[in-house]
């Protein structure tokens, strides 16, 4: 127990504009992970203190990009994941839908690919695209 | 190629263009062949555009004989060829009664080489004629036969008037050999060819050359054992500004030894040039220096002081093609190689003498014996090319009703619709680079820098070409800007 | 074929054109339509300000020179909109689409792939020719707009300027060296990897951390582009603290501070670049140089108002911002021409463009159907606001009307403490809060309208929004 690291991290908070710079002191194990979250100062509101748990444990971003079109009057269309998704699988994400094709009309919001690699995110359509 | 033309002429620059334009009247088959992708791509798309009246070279010189010939040809040449010019007239500046002297001096140069209506005016004067002129300047050499063209519109419009007229254009095909055929060189029109151009696009093959290669100039005459030269890369960075309501005149200062200095000019598009720095550097160096793009806008502000030096649309360099040893153009037959003929040191005033360089050239061509015969159906005129952005209202509703691609406006900056750049790309001969369609229809040569229309401009190349994205260069062959697609593909 | 043409100003002038049809003529029977509010350009400025003009009663036009609306944000497939506005975390299409669908809702007439190329606001244009006809002491404007099916002019009462914004280039920031292929402004960069669907190099490196250079550094790894790094010429990041965490530290790509590419190198193509570090006037330090290979330099090195149209339309600009000089109704000096969103300033979300915009476009159908209140005008007020201190602009730079106005700036740099001083002749009117302020966020400081009106009672022409570090923080 005694071999925890304690450790003072600051970064900002993402989850509204004003980007609150967080203080936040960890414990690390021997494995060098995050263990616990001690103390999180800084925030100006409760979700400055979530989202440094989260952070510290199993980053999430919304992940965006593109997916190809066919017969539309776009090339490509703009993806979103509905929810945030572990940063750690966006890689994988994009190799997964570099060669998928999608077929105009395509609604805003229109699910792309259900239950992203198993984390029950969908990906959705960001854009409307007429076809030709 | 199998055909053996009667003449070839390396280097598609505004001399080159030029001469092929000039000996394209007669009864002569004729080759140009261009080591680049387009026409224009060395000394001639990178100079400050001014047609110098032709005070400047010492009398006695080739420089002096053409330089005021040239500018005089201007005229006639801008309306047969369709390409814009604007005579607006020139002062140079002076600050100081040591300035007066050499103005006068100057003004005496420009009798002897025949310049018209030279003038040392007062400062009165001086700002009647440009407003925005220093209020420093306390004497000026007004010269009113001074004019400005974008060179590369030059140079465009002859190559594609001689082209017009049957003259064949070789592009992308540097010349890496030149075989010569023993013997004292053609007169007689027997027919055999007397020079091969081993390039590789194939081999031309011709019974006279021309050298009008610009900076490769002595390459060429080393490779077909004529006169022994080195050429000197006196290097210039040009600055182009953002467009004035009303275009400056050109303003010189009083010349240096070397160099005319920096000068301040309008364009015929009413943008402003400054141009252009002078220093000897490696062969082939294009680039930019910091140095000199602030002496270039420190220089500007001396002569006109309320310019907003902030709005560069563009830097840009180029080698001025100088035979060492020589300050003057050397126009003539190869003492060495009878048949070959040069046009080399065709540095400033390059763009002002090119359409006497032709003339001079066909008068050489005439000393040494080759057969100009007119033909019949010579046609000197080229019809400029629908400009959307100069068109009047009524025009412009003529031109979209007659293909809707006129009203979609592909460049903001310039107003250059669609339809425009697919004439650019095919014109003959036409536009194969981004790069190229700029300098025909003015789509990216705006303050955006094409950051807006550059990728549409790249599909559109792609679609007439009838080739992949990937393969649309920017400017010459190698000068690739995308890899392909991201998406779709596995 | 040729023609002479006096150019003006100096007599004896000869400018060759190619043919007599190049010789301007006036207009023809050009098609014309009357509008109440006539909107220049579908973006989140435009269509916020069509909108709000719609909602105040108005018979509104957009003209969009795009065959979609939507403007820049289509490209902009991140995430980070729509957080005020819609309190909700938005792509930048999703952001679009949700205002695509009101105005597709309304009866406002959209004119699609349609270029403006000029707003006419001359008094012999003729007045009382708006919609509504109810702006009969108002000139009406002009505006001549180009499209595949032909030309047609709109008469507008009131005229929105929304036409955003150009990046800076290569050129205005004098990068010296070689110019091959492979030097892209960050936003033609994105339009081709989002857009196009075309892969712009291999290997990158970016100049610039403002938000547009820092998420293409993502996009560009996300895509199979190694990014090199990002440099940049200040001391500190120039984007939101948001995009340098979620687009830098999340992929490890390293940020080089006070460090600037100093030479291009490559013939053809991008061969490398050269990096230097700067110094504290911003000059490269001599042996600090170092070779970067790459082939892809992206320029994330500022935004400009795109003004042409204005200044040819009589507009007068602000040096600083680069847009209009506007009033407290965004009102610039040719009446009844409005502007709102990046063609006014360079705003830092899309949306405060959205909030500004709703502004312009009720003030402008206010104009044009003549409802405004009386007492708002000719009460005497005149004055100009300027900024001081670290302040770099200050917007509106005219105040015309006694009543709360909000002033929008942008500090310099960055300082950890400052507070905002309203001066008038000399006199404190206002002080705000001891707070820290960054360059990259567009500030908002309430004027109340007794401020103003003190300012009036001192007899001041101008008032000073200075914005003063303090010391001891």
């Amino acid at each position: 127990m005694s071999t925890n690291v304690i450790e003072t991290l600051q970064f900002n908070c993402t989850t509204c504009p004003s980007e609150c710079l967080l203080t936040v002191e960890v414990e690390r194990g021997a494995d060098d992970r995050v263990a616990t979250v001690r103390a999180v100062t800084g925030n100006s509101c409760p979700r400055g203190d979530k989202f440094a748990h989260q952070e510290l444990t199993c980053p999430m971003r919304v992940l965006t990009t593109t997916v190809a079109v066919s017969s539309g009057d776009e090339a490509l269309l703009p993806v979103r994941t509905a929810e945030a998704i572990p940063l750690e699988l966006h890689a994988q994400t994009m190799d997964l839908i570099r060669g998928l094709v999608v077929k105009a009309p395509i609604r805003m919001g229109d699910v792309v690919l259900p239950n992203l690699l198993g984390t029950g995110t969908d990906l959705i359509a960001s854009m409307d695209i007429d076809p030709i | 190629m199998t055909e053996t033309f009667d003449i070839a002429i390396v280097g598609a620059g505004i001399t080159g263009c030029a001469i092929a334009r000039q000996l394209a009247r007669y009864d002569l088959s004729i080759c140009v062949v261009e080591a680049a992708n387009d026409i224009a791509l060395g000394a001639s798309k990178a100079n400050g555009g001014l047609v110098h009246a032709g005070y400047d070279p010492a009398p006695g010189t080739v420089k002096a004989q053409v330089n005021a010939r040239g500018c005089e040809l201007y005229g006639t040449w801008a309306q047969e060829l369709g390409f814009l010019f604007c005579r607006t007239g020139s002062m140079v500046l002076g600050f100081s009664d040591q300035d007066r002297a050499q103005l006068e001096q100057l003004q005496g140069n420009g009798l002897a080489n025949g310049v018209p209506e030279l003038a040392i005016i007062g400062a009165e004067r001086i700002h009647e004629l440009e407003p925005r002129a220093s209020a420093q300047a306390t004497c000026a050499l007004w010269c009113p036969s001074t004019g400005y063209v974008d060179p590369f519109e030059v140079a465009i419009a002859a190559m594609e008037n001689a082209v017009a007229n049957g003259v064949t254009f070789v592009r992308s095909a540097p010349v890496e050999t030149i075989e010569v055929a023993p013997g004292a060189g053609d007169r007689s029109g027997d027919g055999t060819a007397r020079f091969t151009l081993v390039t590789p696009a194939g081999d031309v093959r011709c019974r006279y050359l021309i050298n009008a290669a610009g900076n490769g100039a002595a390459d060429i005459s080393h490779m077909a054992g004529a006169e022994e030269f080195q050429m000197v890369w006196r290097q210039g960075n040009i600055v182009v500004l953002d467009k004035e309501p009303r275009a400056l005149m050109p303003l010189y200062p009083v010349p240096t030894p070397v160099s005319k200095g920096v000068i301040v000019t309008g364009t015929v598009h009413g943008n402003t040039v400054i141009t252009a720095t002078a220093a000897v550097r490696e062969a082939g160096d294009t680039q930019t220096y910091a140095g000199d793009v602030d002496a270039l806008l420190s220089g500007a502000r001396k002569l006109v002081p309320d310019l907003d030096t902030r709005r560069v649309v563009r830097a840009f360099a180029g080698g001025r093609p100088v035979i060492k040893g020589t300050n003057d153009f050397f126009i003539g037959q190869s003492a060495v190689v009878p048949g070959l003929f040069q046009a080399a040191g065709i540095q400033s005033p390059g763009v002002a003498s090119a359409p006497a360089i032709a003339e001079r050239m066909e008068q050489v061509l005439r000393e040494a014996g080759v057969v100009l015969c007119q033909r019949g159906d010579w046609n000197p005129v080229r019809r400029a090319p629908d400009d959307f952005d100069r068109a009047p209202l009524a025009r412009k509703e003529e031109l979209i009703e007659s293909d809707p691609t006129w009203g979609q406006i592909v460049c903001r900056c310039e107003t250059v619709p669609e339809a425009e750049i697919v004439a650019a790309i095919r014109r003959r001969p036409g536009a194969v680079s981004v790069e190229g369609v700029k300098r025909r229809c003015r789509a990216g040569m705006g303050r955006c820098q094409s950051g807006f229309c550059q990728s549409r401009v790249v599909r559109i190349l792609a679609r007439e070409l009838g080739c992949d994205p990937s393969e649309v260069p920017l400017e010459d062959d190698g000068s690739w800007l995308v890899e392909g697609p991201l998406k779709g593909v596995r | 074929m040729a023609t002479s043409i006096d150019m003006g100003a100096v007599s004896g002038v000869e400018c060759t054109f190619a043919d007599a049809a190049r010789v301007s003529i006036a207009a023809g029977a050009v098609q014309t339509q009357a509008f109440d509010v006539v909107v220049i350009g579908g973006g989140p400025a435009g269509m916020a300000a069509s909108l709000a003009a719609h909602k105040a009663g108005a018979r509104v036009a957009i003209v969009e020179r795009e065959q979609h609306l939507g403007g820049i944000l289509r490209q902009c497939i991140h995430p980070g909109f729509g957080l005020s506005h819609f309190k909700q975390e938005l792509t930048g299409p999703e952001y679009a689409q949700r205002f695509i669908d009101q105005v597709r809702k309304t009866d406002i007439a959209l004119f699609l792939d349609s270029m403006v190329i000029g707003i006419d606001s001359s008094e012999d244009k003729v007045a009382g020719a708006g919609a509504s006809g109810a702006a009969s002491d108002a000139s009406a404007h002009t505006v001549t707009l180009m499209s595949p099916a032909g030309m047609l002019q709109l008469i507008g009462s009131a005229v929105v300027l929304a036409m955003g914004c150009r990046e800076r280039t290569r050129s205005e920031i004098k990068i010296p060296g070689s110019r091959p292929a492979g030097v892209f402004t960050a936003g033609l960069a994105q339009r081709y990897i989002n857009i196009d669907n075309l892969k712009p190099g291999s290997r990158a490196v970016i100049l610039g951390s403002g938000d547009i250079g820092l998420i293409m550094a993502r996009r560009c790894t996300l895509e199979g582009i190694s990014v090199e790094g990002v440099y940049e010429l200040m001391p500190y990041a120039n984007g939101l603290r948001r995009n340098v965490k979620n687009c830098l530290d999340d992929f490890g790509i390293p940020l080089h501070l006070s460090t600037t590419v100093t030479r291009v190198i490559g013939h053809d193509r991008v061969e490398a670049v050269e990096v230097s570090q700067v110094d504290e006037n911003l000059a490269p330090i001599p042996g600090t140089e170092r070779i970067v290979p790459c082939d892809t330099l992206l320029l994330s090195v500022g935004l400009i108002p795109e003004n042409e149209l204005s200044v040819g339309a009589g507009v007068e600009l602000d040096p600083r911002t680069r847009g209009a000089v506007v009033d407290q109704s965004l009102q610039t000096g040719v009446p009844g021409i409005f502007a709102c969103g990046n063609v006014l300033h360079v705003h830092d979300l899309a949306d405060n463009v959205t909030t500004e915009s709703e502004r312009a476009g009720a003030a402008a159908a206010t104009y044009a159907l003549g409802t405004g209140a009386d007492v708002e005008t000719g009460a005497g007020c005149q004055l100009t606001v300027c900024p001081a201190g670290i302040a770099g602009y200050a917007l509106p730079g005219r105040i015309t009307a006694v009543a709360l106005t909000r002033l929008n700036f942008r500090v310099r740099r960055p300082v950890d403490a400052a507070r905002v001083r309203i001066l008038a002749d000399d006199e404190e009117l206002l002080t705000g809060k001891v707070r820290a302020f960054k360059p990259s966020v567009m500030e908002s400081f309430p004027l109340p309208a007794k401020v103003i009106q003190r300012a009036l009672d001192l007899g001041a022409s101008e008032i000073i929004l200075s914005v003063e570090p303090v010391e001891e923080a």
